[in-house]
């Protein structure tokens, strides 16, 4: 009877608008479909890591405050990151027992195995064809990463650390897994809102892209039409490009080499045609079951008093930040390439702004614009090039920002 | 001028940062171009022609 009444004692305003913001993301995912493999498990998540006394997170808290670690913590700023598993309550520290969400972010995320398994999966699914058939379309995957940069330094302004900034500027990789190995490095304490950011911006492409897209062009632009060569390539072309995209990202960014060689790794398994049960297993069984305690594990990062402060409303609108200069990044761009091409050889700017990672989103989406200016108009394996193409550009924009970042500060 | 910008405010590095994080996606870029050119043989089939 003590415990069910003290369960109800501990529920405070702020859980209360935790389960609000839990049952908003489980709706957007059942009644809208946006990321509903993410949304959900993140939106019960909320809810789980918010009940009284959660032991899902916190199995069991010493009910004496440890007086030695909390003198340390004390007189040494920055010293909680020494000590493991000791929780603050009014200034005291006090020693607790990991739940099961507690283990799953210790093991998954802060290990950063998630990510680089959902990475495996990703490649699994990835067809690299259109881009050696359009391989100039790679640029616009380099170019649309301008918003992570941008972003960073919007976040800058906004009185957030370099690397705190760089973290939320990551959330423009429109890359979950990305924004995560990221966070989980530099920015562990809004870990919560980055994930959510970059997770439901990836899901609102559809709604972010076409107003920026079509303030950015004019008619005559979109319905510039471009010509698709159907080409085959060898097995040997297939099976060489990740191992050679591999060995180079290796070389030119060391940092990069478990998101780039696990996505690698997950295509050279898909194109090798000796693995098909494998490939299988990691385009549906693995990526399914990272995918739903990864999205449990971030909802778990949600602690009422972590995710409701002013920083979060901020976060969150940086993102949306981070997705309008990434289409604006890629479309200027192609733009400003049609300066040197001859008429008739001209790109569709829109391609531009499918080079985001958030795939096959984006390119769906200029296809629906295109189409839409003109119904005979087909721009989607240009749009898919650039797409795949982003992909690799949002991990080598990870990879150089977690090498650039640390070398800067002390 | 690499300790002056470790010493510096959080702009500079950020546009530091900003700068050769693109140059940096760019160039890695162009190398991926050219492993697709020459795997798929389009770089010296147009040097054929």
């Amino acid at each position: 009877m003590d415990g069910l009444l003290a369960g109800i004692a501990s529920i405070n305003l702020k859980m209360v608008i935790m389960y609000v913001i839990g049952l908003v993301l489980i709706i957007l995912a059942i009644k809208k479909n946006y990321e509903p493999m993410l949304l959900l498990p993140i939106g019960f998540g909320a809810i789980l890591v918010n009940l009284p006394q959660s032991v899902v997170k916190y199995a069991s808290i010493a009910s004496e405050p440890d007086m030695f670690v909390t003198s340390i913590i004390r007189n040494n700023p920055g010293a909680e990151e020494l000590f493991k598993h000791y929780i603050e309550i009014d200034g005291l520290y006090y020693k607790y027992e990991p739940g099961i969400l507690q283990i799953l972010l210790e093991s998954g995320i802060l290990t950063e195995l998630f990510p680089v398994l959902i990475f495996i999966g990703i490649g699994a699914m990835i067809d690299f064809s259109p881009l050696f058939k359009n391989p100039v379309m790679i640029f616009f995957g380099a170019a649309a990463q301008f918003g992570i940069f941008a972003t960073m330094l919007v976040a800058i302004a906004l009185n957030f650390d370099l690397k705190t900034a760089s973290a939320i500027g990551i959330i423009g990789a429109a890359d979950g897994p990305t924004a995560i190995y990221v966070a989980s490095k530099f920015a562990k304490e809004y870990f919560g809102p980055i994930s959510v950011a970059a997770y439901s911006y990836m899901s609102l492409v559809p709604i972010i892209q076409p107003p920026v897209i079509r303030l950015l062009t004019t008619k005559k632009e979109r319905l510039i039409r471009m010509e698709y060569r159907e080409e085959k390539f060898s097995k040997f072309v297939l099976i060489a490009f990740p191992i050679a995209v591999t060995i180079i990202a290796g070389i030119v960014a060391p940092i990069s080499v478990p998101l780039v060689g696990s996505l690698m790794f997950g295509n050279l398994i898909r194109e090798c045609g000796v693995l098909e049960r494998l490939s299988q297993a990691a385009q549906n069984e693995l990526s399914n079951l990272v995918t739903l305690l990864l999205g449990i594990t971030i909802g778990s990062t949600m602690e009422a008093d972590k995710f409701l402060r002013p920083e979060t409303l901020l976060i969150l609108a940086m993102g949306l930040v981070a997705f309008v200069f990434d289409t604006a990044g890629g479309v200027l761009f192609a733009k400003f390439l049609n300066l040197f091409r001859k008429e008739g050889n001209k790109f569709n700017p829109m391609i531009g702004a499918a080079g985001i990672s958030a795939f096959p989103m984006s390119a769906r989406v200029i296809q629906k614009i295109a189409q839409k200016e003109d119904p005979t108009n087909f721009v989607l394996m240009q749009a898919v090039s650039a797409n795949v193409s982003g992909q690799l550009g949002s991990i080598v924009a990870g990879g150089l920002i977690l090498a650039l970042v640390p070398m800067l500060v002390h | 001028m690499f300790d002056a910008l470790i010493n510096g405010t959080d702009l500079e590095k950020g546009i530091f940062v900003t700068v050769f994080g693109m140059l940096g996606v760019f160039a890695v870029l162009i190398l991926f171009y050219l492993i697709i050119r020459i795997f798929s043989g389009s770089l010296f089939r147009k040097k054929a022609e």
